[in-house]
């Protein structure tokens, strides 16, 4: 194991190279990864190392391959399916809210389910509205379904490979926004395990601001930015939105006793309510504040660049937001 | 007091005098209809909010008045049950007028129930150090009292010498020698300098004797494994073999008046004071030495509420602030050595109070029981009491119904 500074995109691509070659029975499917390695390219060199068996370019229909990754499941295999933009993952709903994520406890445990679906989304890159959503939440009310989110190089490395490894259908959230992002990531890392949690990023004991993908660099942004005017921000990535565990978060709340949860999505319908519902359940003597989320507004994603930025939760506002909580 | 307009419902500017139900002179009691008014919604009867008697009617009937305004004085049976609102028919309406005027203003501090906007944890705080949050300016938005306001306060506090645990009494009896000090001798800390005075102080004073008993704790191992994590689930502390300890002891205090006195000097004579209420201090190890903060009232607490006082009192223990209500002394405190390394050890019990119980580390042993011998699970339990007040009979008694109850339970835990 060494560990090597490599882009989010790299560390992607490295996660499904070592475990198609680690595990004969895993495959990939998705649109345009063949060839064309991916619309982000994510899936470079796999189809010229593991061939068009294993990585599999299907036609523009996420209910029929992400159905198709179910049977293959069932039939020994581990298949991932790259849903090209998170976006489209509400095309193949039925089949991973009915069937995927069903389908082990229905059959009373006597099958598993060893079903990645890695989804890229995420807003920042001129996309416009149906092709910059996260998608945390949609899925977010599923049981059954694991729902992780990295948010650098290493996190990216390390989730997909437990993911790969888990028995059980994982949905990975990845961001478009971050895939040019450079990180250490810990190459050949052979003891893998699936985080159970969010993770303190930075530590700090005035205020808890709490991220997911995107939101996490932009809150470690706005814990610079307090800084200098003498508030020291914890920063926590939230990692795992399903199963949800605040525990973590609660703990750094009992400490700094005020709470900031910047979720890139609207406002209402999102984890960062369920996030401040449970560390107000848990820490309620402990809060000296409103806890404050952070969101986009209530509005799809516009196409146009100024907008479109003005919309995302910048390092400024996160700031802001924390700030006015200790005044 | 002056009896106001209330506000009877959300969109009430005005209200109509209806017919008055009591006149200058009439003693009235609260809850008693006072007067009709007619609003925008109905016509109510109005409630007084006092006990008291009515001095003087402000309104005629058939005027027009705004919330407000003033419609009676009364003169009040207890300034405590000052209210500035009238309580109506309807509660939830029913509120302190917007511009209370400056009679109404003075009593408004004392005003029962009236809402202090304080965080949560500015609340929590406030328990911890014996803050009264009444007395504190919110510096947060509108008001809000916020952790820093408490904290400030405690430590304002904490300034004031006389604010210090008087562990020591006034009258230090043995004179301190006045000789010249070893060359290579240090100061005592101010904590350790008290603690030598008390500890010195109810040696001489207090004629004390010692009992023991062995109590199995096998129950209560059993019950904490039960109980412990509902209780953490609901109130978000973890319980301590302390919390069973204290349960128990103040079940039995409860039941043990003869416990439950302290013995004090005046006027050239020995006197006793009967304590009201269930109180026991905890000794609370710290950094060179220990604090002695008191929980008090833990007749009838459940485990939950006990182990909530009981990590507030540790807080301001270690946290080195204790509070005014821990400056009185209690009938008896508890000593927990806990795991450390003594089987048993006899305690000095604090001057000015009657009784301490020292609690060896849990231990196996072998016992007696049922004709044969067995491995039991236990404390030693020694208790020092005060002869002057208290027997041998007394507190044998006391440890007896103790090991009863720990042993037998029941525990409560909400």
């Amino acid at each position: 194991m060494a560990t090597q500074e490599m882009t989010y995109r790299e560390a992607i691509v490295l996660a499904l190279q070592e475990e198609m070659r680690r595990d004969p029975t895993t495959l990939i499917m998705g649109e345009d990864i063949g060839e064309s390695e991916g619309p982000f390219k994510t899936c470079q060199g796999l189809l010229e190392e593991f061939g068009a068996a294993r990585v599999r370019d299907t036609p523009i229909a996420e209910t029929g391959f992400v159905g198709a990754s179910l049977g293959l499941s069932l039939t020994g295999y581990r298949p991932i399916a790259e849903i090209m933009f998170a976006d489209f993952l509400g095309v193949a709903f039925d089949q991973i809210v009915n069937g995927i994520a069903k389908h082990r406890f229905m059959s009373g445990g006597k099958v598993k389910t060893p079903i990645v679906i890695r989804a890229i989304g995420g807003a920042g890159l001129r996309f416009a509205a149906q092709h910059s959503q996260t998608a945390e939440s949609w899925m977010l009310s599923v049981p059954g379904l694991k729902i992780i989110c990295p948010s650098n190089p290493e996190q990216a490395y390390l989730m997909l490979k437990a993911a790969i490894r888990d028995d059980n259908p994982v949905l990975v959230l990845e961001h478009k926004a971050l895939m040019s992002m450079k990180g250490p990531v810990p190459v050949g890392t052979e003891d893998i395990a699936m985080p159970t949690g969010p993770n303190i990023l930075r530590q700090g004991s005035d205020v808890t601001i709490v991220g997911s993908l995107a939101m996490v660099g932009r809150s470690l942004g706005a814990a610079e930015l307090l800084k200098d005017e003498g508030i020291e921000a914890e920063v926590i990535d939230i990692q795992v939105l399903r199963p949800m565990n605040v525990e973590l978060i609660a703990d750094s709340v009992r400490r700094t006793n005020n709470l900031v949860v910047v979720e890139e999505q609207a406002p209402t319908g999102g984890w960062s309510s369920d996030v401040v519902a449970d560390v107000v359940s848990q820490a309620f003597d402990y809060l000296d504040s409103p806890p404050a989320r952070v969101t986009l507004p209530d509005h799809p994603l516009p196409y146009s660049p100024g907008l479109e930025d003005a919309m995302l939760p910048s390092p400024e506002k996160i700031a802001a937001t924390a700030k006015a909580l200790l005044e | 007091m002056d009896f106001l307009l209330p506000k009877l419902s959300a969109t009430m500017e005005t209200a109509v005098v209806g017919r008055w139900l009591k006149k200058v002179g009439d003693a009235v009691k609260t809850g008693e209809p006072l007067l009709e008014l007619e609003t925008d919604k109905a016509t109510m009867e109005v409630e007084s909010p006092v006990d008291g008697k009515v001095i003087e009617l402000m309104a005629d009937a058939g005027a027009e008045l705004p919330v407000g305004a003033v419609l009676a004085r009364f003169e009040t049976a207890g300034a405590a049950a000052a209210a500035t609102g009238g309580k109506s028919a309807k509660p939830e309406t029913s509120r302190p007028p917007p511009k209370a005027p400056a009679a109404a203003a003075a009593t408004r501090q004392a005003a029962a129930g009236e809402r202090i906007l304080a965080s949560p944890m500015a609340k929590r705080l406030a328990g911890i150090h014996g803050v009264d949050l009444a007395g504190l300016t919110g510096s947060g938005p509108h008001g809000r009292i916020r952790a820093r306001d408490v904290l400030a306060a405690a430590e304002t506090r904490s300034e004031a010498p006389a604010e210090a645990r008087p562990a020591a009494p006034a009258a230090v009896p043995a004179p301190i020698a006045t000789g010249p000090l070893p060359a290579n001798a240090e100061p005592l800390s101010p904590m350790r300098s008290r603690i030598a005075t008390a500890v010195s102080l109810s040696r001489q004073t207090i004629p004390s004797f010692v009992l023991d008993r062995w109590i199995d704790t096998t129950a209560v191992a059993r019950a904490k494994a039960m109980l412990g994590p509902e209780v953490e689930q609901s109130a978000s502390v973890k319980l301590t073999f302390t919390d069973f300890l204290l349960q128990a002891l103040a079940d039995c205090l409860a039941q043990s008046p003869r416990m439950m006195v302290r013995y004090v000097e005046g006027e050239g004579q020995p006197a006793l004071v009967r304590s009201s209420s269930v109180d026991i201090g905890l000794v609370v190890a710290v950094e060179d030495g220990v604090m002695i903060p008191i929980l008090r009232n833990l007749a009838d607490k459940p485990l939950a509420s006990i182990a909530t006082a009981r990590q507030a009192a540790v807080q301001r223990a270690r946290s080195g602030r204790l509070a005014q209500s821990d400056s009185e002394p209690a009938s008896m405190s508890l000593s927990n050595v806990g795991r450390a390394g003594a089987d048993r050890f006899e305690a000095i019990i604090q001057p000015r109070e009657s009784s301490i119980i020292a609690i060896g580390r849990e231990h196996d042993k072998v016992v007696p029981r049922a004709g044969g011998i067995a491995v039991s699970t236990g404390i030693n339990v020694t208790l020092s009491v005060d002869h002057r007040l208290i027997d041998g009979v007394t507190g044998a008694e006391f440890l007896g119904n103790l090991a009863d109850r720990i042993e037998l339970g029941p525990w409560s835990a909400h």
